[in-house]
């Protein structure tokens, strides 16, 4: 393997990879059925840590973990193409596959994508990471492809951006509206009446903000005098 | 397969239950009560405060609702923070707001224009997707409850817990929970008033200076820009956009394309019933966009890229529906040669 091909590979899996890199690596894979079958492999362990793969013999998630825990040397111990940061050892004596297919997986995935699909990113919906911790927004991958007929594929940014914010907000504000709209019930307007931006309070304006009563209501077998007492039927 | 399974021994076991069932005869079929709860909506007069739970926000809110004039009315506020305020006069819905708010900004960002009409609430249809049964009595504000539990028979919905006014069928408490019986948003009365007493000054929205309103109406039969399913024809028509794997049970209530020169969304709406999920379509920018997910509550939204004929779109699901299931549909949305 030569150098050149080293560095994309590793740039491939740091999502650093541009278009020309990408090229390198899918020419590269089209012909070298061993590269092809290493990622498959590391693919599919990926998806047996992250239970992604509904049918696997019990046992088999734990021992690949102890597998990537034990062995210094990784499971597949002639990458030493894939250098691996350091914030990614969960374990000093770990695989360095540990963090590629647990902490950074969905690059992983990215790339064996590419690989395996000649170039056409089929199977797209995969790269989203929907294992993210944070509540409201995870970010997607980077994944900037250049396709098997040679256009460039549109770039899928890794941070959102306000406008990607915003735009994924208002959609969600449209559905809650549309719903709404369209079915009687007492919480049909409740959710776009509480809705807010992720994140931000609900804010105060500066200017006094009027009096709303809040009805003076009994509840039943309360009977205040100067209510009529609410009726049940 | 499985649902057919779990319907025989439904079906066995109510069988056995036929003795039980006459004990308490007076309750109703839980499904005819759910038609019941949906009618006490919109016939019923009711004036109250309740408690919303939804994501990790807890907010108060009051609602009057009353019919005049064969007019069905209703107003919604707000309690806390900014005033916002729903005033519903029929099919037309104004939302009071001050300037900023999140609502105002975020309708700019997207297709304005009337909503179709897509019935997304079909109680008939329940029984291919959940099960609906009691689970006990109990106690809401202070009046007596019927608990209706509706459990998903799969993975890809979530249930409901639905407290009912044992006098009126008035919802008066739900929780939506998903598989691990975790509350994802949960609604309940505080204070209740039920009848005539409720006052028709109460419908009308409080002056509040400054304040902005939109309104948000439903579309007439004529709007449609692409077919109207809301007749009696229910077969599926032919979309330029659609998916090619759905949970079962799911089918899509409506079609419509929102035009604008330089930017037309296409949206889907589906339903099983009860739950539902909307799929905006439109062509990918021109800076590109980020791959993302976000979730309010029981509501999941999630942003990705579909290649379509004519170059890369942006696809962006938004539902009441499990992350996964969410994940699957988006996967699956495919551009079709009309």
């Amino acid at each position: 393997m030569s150098e050149q091909l080293r560095e994309s590979m590793s740039a491939a899996m740091d999502n650093e990879a541009d278009a020309f890199e990408l090229r390198r690596v899918l020419d590269e894979a089209s012909v070298d059925s061993n590269l092809r079958e290493k990622w498959h492999r590391l693919h599919l362990m990926r998806d047996i840590l992250r239970e992604e793969v509904k049918t696997y013999d019990p046992g088999l998630r734990e021992a690949v973990w102890q597998g990537l825990l034990n062995d210094p040397h990784g499971v597949e111990d002639d990458d030493e193409f894939l250098t691996v940061a350091p914030e990614h050892h969960a374990n000093k004596g770990a695989s360095p596959w540990l963090g590629r297919i647990t902490g950074i997986a969905v690059a992983v995935t990215a790339a064996v994508l590419v690989v395996f699909n000649g170039g056409v990113f089929d199977d797209e919906g995969s790269s989203l990471d929907v294992a993210g911790g944070e509540p409201f927004v995870t970010p997607g991958q980077t994944i900037n492809l250049e396709r098997g007929d040679g256009e460039l594929a549109p770039v899928m940014y890794q941070q959102a951006t306000d406008a990607d914010l915003h735009r994924q907000y208002g959609f969600m504000l449209r559905h809650i509206q549309q719903r709404a709209m369209n079915q009687n019930g007492l919480t049909s307007f409740v959710k776009m009446a509480t809705f807010r931006q992720p994140g931000q309070v609900n804010p105060v304006p500066n200017r006094p903000v009027p009096d709303i009563p809040v009805p003076d209501i009994n509840v039943p077998n309360t009977h205040a005098p100067d209510q009529s007492a609410p009726q049940s039927e | 397969m499985i649902v057919e399974h779990i319907r025989f021994s439904l079906l066995v076991g109510m069988i056995g239950l036929v003795g039980m069932a006459s004990a308490r005869a007076a309750s109703p079929d839980p499904q005819a009560l759910l038609a019941k709860m949906d009618s006490a909506f919109v016939e019923l007069s009711y004036d109250g405060v309740f408690s919303y739970f939804s994501g990790n926000d807890l907010a108060t809110l009051r609602i009057v609702h009353k019919v005049v004039d064969g007019v069905q009315r209703e107003r919604l506020v707000h309690l806390n923070g900014a005033p916002r305020e729903i005033i519903r006069h029929g099919d037309d819905v104004a939302c009071i707001v001050m300037p900023g708010d999140d609502l105002l900004a975020l309708e700019d960002s997207i297709p304005a224009g009337p909503f179709a009409r897509a019935f997304v609430r079909q109680f008939e249809r329940l029984s291919n997707s959940y099960l609906v049964d009691y689970f006990g009595d109990g106690r809401i504000a202070g009046r007596e409850a019927l608990r209706i539990g509706v459990n998903p028979l799969d993975g890809h919905r979530y249930g409901y817990r639905l407290w009912l006014d044992k006098a009126t069928s008035l919802l008066l408490r739900s929780e939506l929970v998903d598989q691990d019986g975790n509350k994802l948003e949960i609604f309940q009365f505080t204070q209740l008033l039920i009848g005539d007493t409720v006052s028709e000054a109460a419908l009308e929205g409080k002056d509040v200076s400054g304040s902005m309103v939109s309104h948000l109406r439903l579309e007439n039969s004529g709007d449609a820009a692409l077919g109207d399913n809301s007749g009696a024809d229910r077969e599926p028509h032919k979309t330029e956009w659609s998916t090619t794997w759905l949970p079962p049970g799911f089918e899509m209530a409506t079609a419509d394309i929102r035009r604008k020169p330089a930017h037309s969304v296409t949206n889907l709406v589906y339903t099983d019933g009860l739950a539902a999920f909307s799929i905006f379509i439109e062509p990918m920018p021109s800076h590109g966009a980020a791959s993302m997910v976000s979730q309010n509550g029981a509501t999941v939204a999630l942003t990705h890229r579909a290649s379509g004929e004519d170059g890369y779109h942006l696809v962006t699901l938004v539902g009441e529906i499990p992350l996964a299931t969410a994940h699957q549909i988006i996967k699956s949305v495919r551009q079709n040669v009309l």
